[in-house]
């Protein structure tokens, strides 16, 4: 099924849907309902009753035109992947779509989904006017995700059929590992690791101000106190002193497995890049010099993510 | 309590979640739709509880009350199916399967929940609604149900898509309106089969008709109703309205004041051995309302025509079930009726009466007896009696007290047609004089524009055969005598003085016959029911195999199966077909139509255009694929991409070079790569 679906829907980034790509079935629903017509036909029949003879036949009729609807629904509906962005391995990656119908009808009740991996997305209408629809994609591993074929149906306008087309649309994300706080690598390792560990921590007592929690924020950074007032998380902010550059290394936890590893530097990739040090970072057979600022952060988190080809591309909930 | 409440709050979430606001009053609305025809055949606490619990639904979507707990449902549950056998104590009636599934359907209401359960709601909706035609398929019913199919696929259109805040009711009627053609054919086609299984067909519903069993107050009960009876169209010419007798029973037993139809056909004269053959001197179609009665309604000397039924030896009409359709047949009128002698064991039968009642008319029968010899002359002066004597014809008679026969002859002297007919049938009875009791109906209303006669149950009657040697049963009418107006005219005039016509009925647009315009409505209508029951719901198989025999004379059923297969296929194959050419046609601009087919022409020696890649860039990769059209490409695409981006239509003469330069493109089948 899968390898007649490459050929006959192969990847591409934009597609119109055409009766090349779109397939039609009753639901369970059309089925109970074609199962209600017999039942009453054979009381027609038994009954000799004309009237529910056409009773039975208009209804029948109704279902039969409904396919037409339900296809033409989505006939001519345009789906194009425009752009994921960079999320954490655990978080749902949202893709963005644009939809925009290309015929003169208009595409009603959508439903995006890769189902099983994530939550349906619903459109109530898309028109000529493109809009923006976003799909969500669980993830589990860090790596670049390519969650496959997107499934886009629709049962209007009766519930009876389902029209539906699954397109690879090339889309794809960077997950960064997991950030894992390194405290709970501490309690394993030695004294020399914690001086390595405490060194990063100089910049602590530079209290700089409060600014918004942020995902892979330390949980001691938590201003409670605000968040009792507010009901909002702030995060501490505090400064290490610029030139005082840092290098990150996977060699840093030894012991550790690597994925660990990898979830610890992100997680201290967070940190430093929050409380704007400069910091390089070392992985094997890769090296990014020490920087600052936000590309440098994204370069880092992006080799962590990749490293070693990363693992989503393997398995990462995606294409298993 | 707080667990009640809280279950309830949630499930009413869930079903907000499910359906929004316009969606749940659509589903609100089928079911009303649903249930109102049923009214009529279902127990009042029924009712009750249906609209009860609809209301509960409709005030706990809205948030205002919570839905009953699980403890509270399971009581309700068990408490209505308690009554429902309460009701019915295990008859199964056609009724009663309503009812039942109205119990489930209202209890349902409460259940409501998912999207699953909204379908199951809808679903029972159409089952209820088809049921309705069991009971009912006239005209209007159907206008009916068209409507309330309208709403039920709303509703489900509604469920299907929420919040799509579409114009479901424009969107559905749409899809009905291009679901007729198809749904035509199909009606029209399908093979109008013989039942698989024979079905329970018992209805509690009383029809009005004529029963078996007549007391004489009976059909002055029946004369009060304004229904329609049945609808006659003649071939030939239509006797005068003074010949109208609908024959229906014979009741040749008569105890305690009731007369019955002994229900047996052995008494009849013995029948010729060899058929008769008899010219047929008029022939009629009859189109029946269903009555629950295996009678039908013939004159006199019927011959059998097209229809379900037989004719007793003594020319009634009878079905081999029980009426719940309406039914349609024909029936013949014999020139002459073979004269046959009375067996012993008939005559017998025909002048049976219990001994010792009605002493008076004992008396005064065996002294007229003394007088009169002849039969024939006896019946005459008994007619003679009601003319002369001061009888008066009535919808209100008295209530007999005594001896009934005693009562009316000599002391109220006051009927309608079955006391005059009863008296009659008693006295000559007494004379020894085979007599019998007919019922049935006598004239009817002409409809001119129809051309068809319309026969109601006012019309019911009841008149007297008089067996007479050498002549046979001879029918004597003595209502004739006391109200001459009621044959020659109908019951309307006869009645007209005592204004008690359709007194009961102040709705029926028969009581106004005197105004023109309730007149012309009340015709108007009923030759539209006329034409629908009889081209629509009397389509049966023969009229079916009769239509379509017109086109190919040695048709049977199952071809005319095969034929609607044939058809219905190749018609969703023509409207596939429609909608795929059309998508074809979505590119209608000349230029691209051509570089898709340049773009073809090179895929199909493998050279395929990149998602993406601009028309230069895939000439140019084109190019170095096939070195030896390189110029030929890049000229053609030059020409497509100077014309597409030109301002203006391009030329004909120059769209044909093109179209020429592309079709002579000879791409070479191997790759060719340079070097």
């Amino acid at each position: 099924m899968a390898a007649w679906l490459e050929r006959r829907l192969p990847a591409v980034r934009e597609k119109t849907l055409g009766y090349r790509s779109i397939f039609i079935f009753p639901t369970v629903a059309g089925f109970c309902f074609l199962g209600l017509l017999a039942i009453i036909l054979l009381a027609a029949i038994n009954y000799q009753n004309n009237m529910l003879y056409a009773f039975v036949f208009l209804l029948g009729s109704v279902f039969a035109t409904s396919i037409l609807h339900c296809y033409r629904n989505l006939s001519g509906l345009r789906i194009a992947f425009k752009q994921a962005p960079d999320c954490y391995a655990g978080d749902l990656a949202t893709f963005y779509y644009s939809l925009s119908q290309t015929q003169g009808n208009m595409t009603h009740s959508l439903t995006l989904q890769w189902p099983g991996k994530g939550p349906a997305t619903f459109i109530p209408l898309v028109t000529q006017v493109p809009l923006e629809g976003r799909v969500h994609h669980a993830t589990s591993r860090r790596g670049k995700l390519k969650p496959g074929r997107l499934l886009i149906q629709s049962a209007y306008p009766l519930g009876l059929i389902r029209a539906w087309s699954q397109l690879d649309l090339e889309a794809s994300v960077i997950v960064y590992p997991k950030p894992v706080g390194a405290a709970s690598y501490q309690s394993k390792t030695d004294e020399g690791e914690r001086e390595v560990n405490s060194r990063q921590l100089v910049g602590v007592d530079d209290y700089q101000g409060l600014r918004t929690y942020q995902q892979g924020d330390s949980l001691r950074q938590i201003a409670w106190k605000q968040y009792a007032q507010t009901g909002d998380f702030y995060t501490k902010d505090f400064a290490t002193p610029a030139g005082d550059s840092l290098w990150l290394d996977l060699r840093d936890y030894p012991g550790a497995p690597e994925e660990e590893k990898l979830s610890f530097l992100c997680a201290r990739v967070l940190e430093l890049s929050r409380a704007h040090s400069r910091f390089g970072l070392r992985l094997a057979g890769q090296e990014i010099g020490p920087d600052g600022g936000e590309a440098h952060r994204i370069e880092c988190l992006r080799a962590l993510a990749l490293y070693h080809g990363g693992l989503a591309g393997r398995s990462a909930g995606g294409r298993q | 309590m707080t667990s009640m409440s809280l279950g309830g709050v949630t499930q009413a979430e869930k079903l907000r979640a499910q359906i929004d606001l316009s969606g749940m009053r659509w589903v609100t609305l089928a079911q009303a739709a649903v249930i109102l025809p049923h009214l009529s055949s279902l127990p009042v606490w029924l009712i009750l509880l249906v609209t009860f619990f609809s209301g509960w639904r409709w005030f706990s979507y809205q948030g205002h009350v919570p839905l009953p707990g699980a403890w509270l449902k399971a009581m309700l549950l068990l408490g209505s199916i308690g009554a429902f056998f309460f009701t019915y104590r295990g008859q199964f009636s056609v009724e009663a399967a309503v009812a039942f599934f109205t119990l489930a359907y209202a209890l349902k209401v409460l259940e409501l929940q998912g999207q699953r359960d909204l379908y199951l709601f809808i679903f029972l909706s159409f089952f209820l609604l088809a049921m309705i035609f069991l009971f009912d398929q006239s005209l209007l019913i159907t206008l009916y149900v068209i409507a309330a199919i309208w709403i039920c696929l709303i509703g489900l259109s509604r469920i299907a898509n929420p919040a799509s805040g579409e114009r479901s009711g424009y969107t559905v009627a749409k899809i009905m309106l291009q679901a007729l053609p198809l749904m035509l054919i199909a009606y029209l086609m399908f093979p109008r089969i013989a039942p698989l299984w024979k079905v329970p067909m018992n209805m509690d519903q009383a029809r009005t008709g004529i029963s078996d069993r007549i007391k004489p107050g009976d059909i002055a009960e029946l004369a009060q109703s304004g229904e329609r009876a049945f609808r006659v169209s003649f071939e030939g010419e239509v006797p005068p309205q003074e010949e109208l007798y609908w024959r229906g029973l014979s009741l040749d037993s008569y105890r305690q004041g009731e007369w019955r139809d002994s229900g047996t056909d052995l008494l009849t004269p013995s029948s010729p051995t060899e058929p008769v053959v008899s010219t047929e001197v008029l022939r009629y179609e009859v189109i029946q309302e269903p009555t629950g009665k295996p009678w039908g309604f013939a004159l006199q000397s019927p011959l059998k025509g097209e229809g379900k039924y037989r004719l007793t030896g003594d020319g009634f009409v009878r079905f081999p079930m029980e009426l719940r359709q309406p039914a349609r047949y024909s029936v013949g009128m014999a020139e002459l009726e073979p004269v046959e002698s009375l067996t012993p064991l008939a005559r017998h039968r025909y002048t049976a009466l219990p001994d010792g009642e009605n002493p008076a008319t004992r008396a005064w029968i065996s002294q007229l007896k003394a007088q009169v010899r002849e039969p024939e002359a006896l019946v005459a002066k008994l007619m003679n009696h009601f003319r002369e004597q001061p009888f008066f014809y009535t919808l209100r008679p008295e209530k007999a007290e005594g001896d009934p026969i005693d009562h009316f002859l000599f002391q109220s002297r006051r009927g309608f047609c079955a006391h005059y007919a009863s008296a009659l049938t008693y006295g000559l009875r007494l004379a020894d004089i085979p007599a019998r009791m007919i019922v049935g109906y006598q004239g009817g209303e002409w409809h001119r524009d129809g051309g068809y006669l319309m026969v109601h149950q006012y019309d019911a009657h009841a008149w007297v055969e008089v067996w007479l040697d050498g002549r046979g049963w001879v029918r004597y009418d003595p209502t004739a005598m006391v109200a001459p107006d009621r044959i020659s005219e109908g019951i309307r005039e006869a009645l007209a003085q005592e204004g008690s016509f359709l007194e009961r009925e102040p709705l029926a647009l028969s009581r106004y016959g005197h105004w023109r315009a309730a007149q012309w409505l009340r015709l108007r209508l009923d030759q539209l029911n006329y034409n629908w029951q009889r081209w629509v719901v009397q389509y049966d198989g023969n009229t079916q195999l009769k239509l379509f025999q017109r086109w190919y004379e040695d048709l049977d059923l199952r071809t005319l199966g095969l034929w609607l297969l044939g058809l219905l296929l190749s018609a969703m194959g023509l409207l596939l077909g429609y909608v795929l050419w059309r998508e074809r046609l979505v590119e209608r601009d000349p230029l691209k139509r051509l570089f898709h087919r340049f773009e073809k022409k090179l895929a199909r020696r493998g050279l395929v255009r990149h998602p993406g890649e601009t028309p230069r860039q895939f000439a140019d990769r084109a190019g170095e694929h096939f070195p030896a059209i390189a110029d030929e490409i890049r000229n053609i695409e030059a020409e497509l991409e100077r014309n597409l981006y030109a301002s203006g239509e391009i030329s004909p003469s120059r769209l044909s070079a093109l179209r020429k330069s592309i079709r002579g493109l000879r791409v070479p089948r191997s790759r060719a790569y340079p070097g």
